[in-house]
């Protein structure tokens, strides 16, 4: 290979003096696979450091600030709004060997655990106590923890049991200057500023999570699952309204649409009926009394919406095969074209419907094809628009798709993202929301949380408020699908929506 | 209502009923260079450390515009101002209720309540305010109007400024408006009395409950004088003893709070309760407005937050700690699903209260815990910090208050580290 190396060669040896050879990543051809996450756009960083510990992280941060280097935390790069894409040349902090689970604690429900630990390996650990952690992305075999608190992600069991930040106790971070301090503890609530609530979420921009401690939920005594099909995403629309307005929150309620049918056909051949339309995933927990009474009730709602099939799962077998077609749906995407483009947006739960028929609009008027599937019952909509990357004029259709989608979600009285993060992907889109004050206060807190660049920072240390994964957030830090040629006059939002 | 506080008078008092109102009273007090604390309600007013300076009282209750409640969708926004007895009346016209709890439901206000974290009984089930604050309007120390979250049930679109004003005590700006995420009523509810002789049986009941196959809406462990006036009050003829009273909460469809009801007894049979009750209606209406009675009514008390466990055995040497020291009346509720211990001493002289309160948060302190003192006299306030330590992050927490409050106008003083 005879492409550049991006860090100077002093970087490199301070950081292999912390890690190791083997933990630094700085040859151009070794950092490819970093400059990219579960999002379309793309950026190289300078070096990959993979600490084993908070104190190499704390000295690595050190290190890029006197090195003058922007940081980016990484998980598993599962991100879908660019938010691991390392601007600004980056040092890559990949938390990925940090995967202990430290403490369990099953009479108070806590465990602590370091931020590369996957989701999913977490309940499998606390499993045989009984207990499980509650947030569940469908991304959760292979997302961590620390991403998870990056983007306050959440999954299908969100919708009754809350998402992250409804989770985590508490958080030892590694602050701008490298200092390590605890927002929060193992008890629900701390003295001063909830600052664990203000961190999660923060997509990485604040600082860079080493310890997290978060509640664990005791397994319920029941779990029933159906899946219905309807001849109309309407009529599965309205079950799920029906559902909701007889006073039931179901722990999860999911729903696919014909085009996300086919993709997942192939694969996992469910064999669910020709003409269906939309498929719903309907499950209740709890005490066996009160998942029996919940359970009458959705078949009831989903038979009088005209249900043409239901399947039935209590048993952990037939459960995983009745998800597994929501579960893998994304990855399938992949049998009917060669890219997808995963929009995340809110609406609320009555507008559904009607953004739905918008979404299809909007597809026909920019000949683009979309795929549904989401969690319905939330209001949390994910149009997966599907398209070919190496045709430029699809690229550009397929950006445009969105942001009007995301136009839509926010004129229905919405929001940008329910769960994926604002990123690259959405920061043009943020004046949608918010006007210049309220983006000005948020940045304030960034302001609070970087200071002023450390004392011994040489000339040309990034700049004020921007030392971790800088570009992202806010308006104007970064293009989205610069890389298929997208430019900032691509798209621009056209005006502020008031909620007030 | 009186707008004095830990000895100062304001010289103002403002009652602004628009957005515009609020936003140009406070800047302009900002820029006049007054110092403005914040009321709503009152019921809350009094925690804090005194102020550094006090000159006018921005009085919201008259702030309370139109409540937007999406029962379809399961949200509410409302203003500061509205009380959330009339916020909850509303909802349940539709079958839905706030999913947090709240004292005093009939004076809180939405913005106090926010403000200042309030809680009940069922954050045992359901957590505090935190959890279910989806989006908020802020107006800054200079009548910045802001707002940050959204108000459909699922958001994340930039900083979580909502989360950071929750509990910051109108240090940071002032809570105009907030949305939150609504749970259903449930079908049915029960509330169940169990008392026994010793704390070992009645953490071991609770803890079964807490950690079993259903969360109780709320599980509260009560102990001193408190737990035999619980028993009384709920018509059940208390023993003479030390008393653990456990009160719990059920809630859902017929068949399920039946089970439940089977569930919690036996718990407590295999425990040796030293005696119980399936409370009627009225009955368990009684029980609770003793605790809430008490808590209304104590000359001091101090909310812990810790693992639920460490609560209990706080609760026990808080009691012994304390009598030993001083001829007080101190009772405590644990709600153990949380991990919040309440620390109620009935009646103590003001020359008392600095000891008391110290013995009381040194053995707290003995845990990994946080604690705020929410009442007390004057002479506490004088000596100490009202609010646990911080610890490390006291220094990020002065930046960020700085940043939305350079001038110090809001709450001078009053905050976790005399912020
Ligand atoms: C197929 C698929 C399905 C998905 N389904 C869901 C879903 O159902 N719900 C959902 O919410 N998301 C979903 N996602 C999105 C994604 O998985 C989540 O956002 C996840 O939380 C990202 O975790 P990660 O470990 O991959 O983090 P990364 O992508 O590596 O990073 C995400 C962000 O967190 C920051 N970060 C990472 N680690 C730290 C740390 N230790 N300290 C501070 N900041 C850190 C990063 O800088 C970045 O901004 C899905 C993604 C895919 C590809």
């Amino acid at each position: 290979m005879s492409s550049k190396t991006l860090a100077s060669s002093s970087l490199i040896s301070d950081l292999t003096n912390v890690v190791g050879d083997q933990y630094v990543v700085w040859k151009p051809e070794d950092l490819l696979v970093y400059e990219y996450d579960g999002s379309i756009d793309k950026a190289p960083p300078q070096a990959v450091v993979l600490p084993s510990s908070a104190e190499e992280v704390s000295q690595i941060v050190k290190i890029a600030n006197r090195h003058g280097a922007y940081i980016v935390a990484r998980g598993a790069g599962t991100s879908l709004s660019g938010g691991a894409v390392p601007l600004r040349n980056s040092v890559v902090i990949a938390l990925t060997r940090l995967t202990n689970l430290i403490e369990v604690d099953a009479v108070n429900r806590v465990a602590i655990v370091e931020p590369g630990m996957i989701n999913l390996h977490l309940s499998q650990k606390v499993s045989h106590l009984g207990l499980f952690y509650a947030p569940d992305p469908a991304s959760q075999k292979t997302c961590t923890i620390g991403g998870n608190i990056g983007e306050n992600a959440g999954g299908p069991h969100c919708l009754a049991l809350g998402v992250t930040t409804n989770h985590v106790l508490g958080l030892e971070v590694v602050l701008a200057d490298g200092s390590l301090t605890w927002f929060g503890g193992t008890q629900r609530e701390s003295s001063g500023y909830d600052l664990r609530g203000a961190f999660v979420g923060s997509e990485g921009t604040l600082g860079i999570v080493t310890k997290i401690a978060v509640r664990l939920l005791p397994k319920p005594e029941t779990i029933h699952s159906m899946l219905a099909a309807f001849t109309t995403m309407d009529a599965a629309s309205d079950t799920v309204s029906e559902i909701i307005a007889a006073g039931m929150v179901p722990s999860a309620l999911e729903m696919m649409d014909r085009n996300t049918i086919d993709a997942v056909e192939p694969f996992y051949h469910p064999g669910y009926p020709a003409e269906a339309q939309a498929v719903l995933i309907v499950e209740v927990d709890g005490l066996k009394e009160s998942v029996e009474e919940q359970t009458e009730t959705v078949l009831d709602i989903c038979n009088r919406n005209g249900a043409m099939e239901i399947r039935e799962a209590d048993d952990e077998e037939t459960r995983d095969k009745l998800w597994q077609t929501r579960k893998g749906a994304i990855g399938a995407y992949g049998t009917i074209a060669p890219t997808y483009y995963l929009v995340d947006g809110v609406v609320p739960r009555t507008k559904l419907r009607e953004v739905l028929q918008q979404v299809d609009q909007i597809a026909v008027e920019l000949d683009v094809t979309v795929a549904n599937v989401f969690h319905a019952g939330d209001g949390n909509i994910h149009p997966a628009i599907l398209f070919n990357e190496r045709n430029p004029e699809e690229v550009k259709q397929a950006i445009l798709a969105g942001a009007k989608i995301l136009e839509a979600c926010v004129a229905a009285g919405g929001a940008l993202s329910g769960e994926h993060g604002i990123g690259i992907e959405k920061q043009a889109y943020m004046p949608l929301v918010f006007n210049e004050d309220d983006l000005e206060a948020m940045s304030r807190l960034r302001t609070a949380f970087i200071g002023e660049s450390p004392e011994d920072a040489p000339i040309g240390v990034p700049s004020l408020g921007e030392r971790f994964n800088p570009g992202k957030v806010f308006p104007g830090g970064a293009v989205h699908g610069e890389a298929y040629g997208i430019t900032a006059e691509s798209f621009r939002p056209t005006g502020t929506q008031d909620w007030q | 209502m009186s707008h004095s506080l830990d000895g100062f008078t304001p010289s103002t008092i403002e009652y602004p009923e628009t957005l515009e109102q609020l936003s140009s009273a406070l800047g302009s007090e900002h820029k006049a260079g007054k110092s403005v604390i914040p009321h709503g309600g009152g019921t809350r007013i009094g925690i804090g450390n005194i102020p550094t300076a006090y000159d006018t009282a921005i009085d919201l209750s008259k702030f309370t515009g139109e409540i937007e409640h999406e029962p379809g969708d399961m949200t509410v926004v409302a203003n500061a101002g509205v009380k959330i007895a009339t916020l909850n009346d509303l909802l349940a016209k539709e079958g839905q209720r706030l999913p947090f709890e709240i004292r005093n439901p009939s004076q809180a206000t939405v913005g106090g309540s926010v403000a200042s974290n309030a809680s009940g009984h069922r954050q045992s089930s359901t957590g505090g305010i935190r959890d279910w604050v989806i989006g908020m309007q802020i107006v800054l120390a200079d009548g910045t109007v802001t707002k940050s979250g959204g108000r459909v049930v699922k958001n994340v679109q930039g900083y979580e400024m909502h989360r950071l004003n929750t509990g910051a005590f109108g240090t940071l700006g002032i809570v105009s408006q907030a949305a939150f995420k609504l749970l259903p009523l449930p079908p049915e509810q029960q509330t169940i009395i169990m008392w026994f002789g010793n704390r070992e049986s009645a953490q071991d009941v609770g803890m079964s409950l807490v950690n079993g196959l259903f969360m109780p809406e709320a599980t509260s462990l009560i102990a001193g004088s408190l737990a035999n006036k619980t028993v009384t009050a709920s018509g059940e003829s208390a023993p003479t003893g030390d008393t653990w009273a456990l009160l719990v909460r059920l809630g859902g469809g017929v068949r399920s709070i039946e089970r439940q009801v089977n569930e919690v007894v036996g718990a407590g049979g295999a425990n040796s309760a030293t005696g119980y009750a399936v409370l009627s209606e009225s009955a368990a209406s009684a029980a609770w407005s003793a605790l809430d009675d008490a808590e209304t009514n104590a000359k001091l008390s101090v909310r812990m937050t810790s693992l639920p466990v460490a609560t209990m055995s706080t609760a026990e040497s808080i009691r012994s700690a304390v009598s030993s020291s001083a001829q007080s009346d101190v009772s405590t509720i644990c709600d153990l699903g949380f991990g919040a211990l309440t620390v109620l001493v009935a009646d103590t002289e003001d020359s008392d209260q600095v000891d008391i309160t110290n013995s009381i948060t040194s053995e707290i302190e003995k845990h990994p815990a946080s604690y705020v003192i929410e009442k007390c006299g004057l002479s506490v306030k004088q000596s100490r910090d009202v609010f646990s330590d911080v610890g490390s992050s006291i220094d990020l927490m002065k930046r960020i208050k700085n940043q939305y409050d350079p001038t110090n106008t809001l709450n001078p003083g009053r905050f976790a580290g005399k912020i």
